[in-house]
């Protein structure tokens, strides 16, 4: 068996692996056979059903879909560019979830509903956002002119963030700051449905079109002769990656380096460039660092634990760090 | 058949040639000699249907180019560049698998092995792009092109990162091309080698503002004179 295909095996095992502990651990310990009565429906103790049911098994798939949604995210976006440093977040769409979420917690003294209001505010910012970049998409050809104008379209946000964060009340600070961490632990099964609906999408999307990808891989003119409409094709991966950030963004906050570093490690592992090959080692690694981060998490620090962005972004910049040390040829 | 009528190329509105007319059978080898910024690159993307010409059409097989699908385009023209410059993880093998338009079947083994064969190519196979020399990875588009399996082909300074006996192997593929039928239409600078070469059929030559049409041979001399 090839070494790819061990690589995938041993990526399931991994996986399973993780989303059982993510039932096991947390400030509750709850015994193997309490998990797997409540997994089956036979458990005695209530508080700990709802604790598996309603608070680990969402979490553990939110973990999943988040990690592996931003790593295509970042892997598209690296393509989308042919600079292996872009990710989700350069578009501007993180920073136009972010403005939303500061425009409403921020203007309403953090008297917002973080079970609606947020989620609904991150989406709306980062849809006006997608919807600019879209709209000059079909104008600017360059994609490196389209690279800059989505990093300044992020930077006249994230001002628009510091002054609304210059005139808000302590309450509503904290309330923003905090939703800034990141976090997979408060959705309900209602949303990790609505994610995991927009994940399985777009993954298929994508599955659809990895022979496409090889061909844009190669350059926009080499793949234009080939066949390949490159116009429609970058609009749909601006369209993908723009709503799969958006609803991440949404429901779990601005989660950094995930969609930056995962897609690295993925090709580093599996040793490919072909997209049929590393469009499921991305997925699956996504989803591996999204499980591992919320169990590191959990590691009480004092009376806290860690903040979620703190531990992507320990976890993502060496990994970057290497890439450029390893000094990777880029153009 | 390629056709070119009244054909006014430029960018931006601004011409770099006015009213080129001519044409290019099935089995002919076009050289097309210029100075830097003469325009010939320009001319190369209008034939690919990257650019639109200002004015004038551009017919292959009686049928306007314009008005060509993409997918269509893909199985009549084929280009092979100055220089890869983007950054890719494809290995030499699948960039040849590619090969074909996005549409067609995978060329077989086969096809891939002869190709390569032709070319020296087999050592590096399974190479990355980015792990291979400038020429080597010349040659790995060329044969790409190749596997395409059009009726024209395009080729915009493919002798640029090619070391002597390369660039004669680089000619001879082109040979058997041409005698394969295929219509070829190479920018070059390379013109001291091509002058040793008894392949190619016409020069369209870039003057300062206007493309002539001249059957070859052509003395070396000659063709510097009326570039200038």
């Amino acid at each position: 068996m090839s070494k790819s295909r061990w690589s995938f095996i041993f990526s399931g095992i991994f996986i399973l692996i993780l989303f059982i502990s993510e039932l096991f651990l947390g400030s509750v310990y709850i015994e193997m056979q309490d998990v797997m009565a409540s997994l089956f429906g036979s458990s005695t103790n209530p508080i700990h059903d709802i604790i598996i049911r309603e608070s680990r098994i969402p979490r553990a798939f939110t973990a999943m879909f988040a990690g592996g949604g931003l790593a295509m995210c970042g892997m598209l976006m690296q393509r989308f560019f042919h600079n292996p440093l872009a990710g989700p977040s350069v578009l501007g769409i993180t920073s136009g979830s972010s403005f939303g979420v500061a425009l409403v917690v921020l203007i309403t003294g953090g008297a917002v509903s973080t079970q609606f209001g947020i989620p609904f505010a991150a989406f709306s910012g980062a849809m006006v956002v997608l919807l600019l970049i879209l709209l000059a998409s079909t104008r600017i050809k360059s994609a490196v002119t389209l690279l800059i104008l989505g990093l300044m379209v992020g930077y006249m946000v994230s001002a628009g963030v510091t002054v609304l964060q210059a005139g808000a009340n302590k309450d509503a600070l904290r309330s923003f700051v905090f939703w800034g961490m990141g976090t997979f632990s408060d959705l309900q099964f209602s949303e990790v449905l609505i994610l995991g609906s927009i994940f399985f999408i777009s993954i298929s999307l994508i599955a659809f079109n990895t022979r496409r990808l090889d061909l844009f891989s190669l350059g926009n003119d080499y793949a234009l002769s080939m066949g390949l409409d490159v116009k429609r094709f970058r609009f749909l991966l601006l369209i993908v990656t723009g709503i799969m950030t958006g609803i991440i963004t949404a429901y779990c906050g601005p989660i950094a380096f995930i969609g930056l570093a995962v897609p690295h490690l993925a090709r580093g592992i599996w040793q490919s460039g072909k997209h049929k090959v590393i469009l499921p080692a991305v997925v699956l690694t996504g989803m591996i660092t999204g499980l591992v981060c919320d169990l590191l998490i959990r590691i009480p620090i004092g009376t806290s634990s860690l903040p979620l962005n703190a531990i992507t972004s320990l976890i993502g910049a060496p990994v970057v760090i290497y890439i450029l040390m390893k000094g990777r040829k880029v153009f | 058949m390629l056709e070119l009528k009244d054909l006014t190329t430029g960018y931006n509105g601004k011409p770099l040639h006015r009213s080129f007319s001519t044409s290019a059978k099935a089995g002919e080898l076009i050289i097309l000699a210029g100075r830097n910024g003469a325009g010939k690159s320009t001319l190369i993307r209008n034939l690919a249907g990257f650019l639109r010409p200002i004015t004038g059409a551009i017919e292959i097989n009686s049928e306007n180019l314009s008005a060509l699908s993409i997918a269509q385009r893909a199985k009549v023209l084929s280009i092979v560049q100055t220089s890869i410059s983007v950054w890719t993880d494809l290995t030499v093998l699948e960039i040849m698998e590619l090969g074909a338009s996005v549409n067609s079947p995978w060329p077989t083994t086969k096809e891939i092995t002869r190709a390569v064969e032709r070319f020296n190519l087999t050592a590096v196979l399974h190479s990355k792009l980015e792990q291979i020399s400038d020429g080597e990875r010349q040659k790995t588009m060329i044969v790409r092109a190749l596997l395409q399996n059009t009726q024209i082909i395009l080729m915009d300074e493919p002798s640029a990162f090619l070391d002597y006996p390369s660039k004669l192997e680089l000619w001879k593929g082109i040979e058997l091309l041409k005698n394969e039928g295929r219509t070829v239409i190479v920018c070059s600078h390379d013109l001291s080698t091509l002058s040793e070469l008894q392949v190619i059929d016409r020069y369209w030559v870039f003057t300062k503002d206007q493309i002539l049409d001249i059957k070859a041979p052509l003395p070396l001399s000659k063709l510097m004179e009326l570039m200038e």
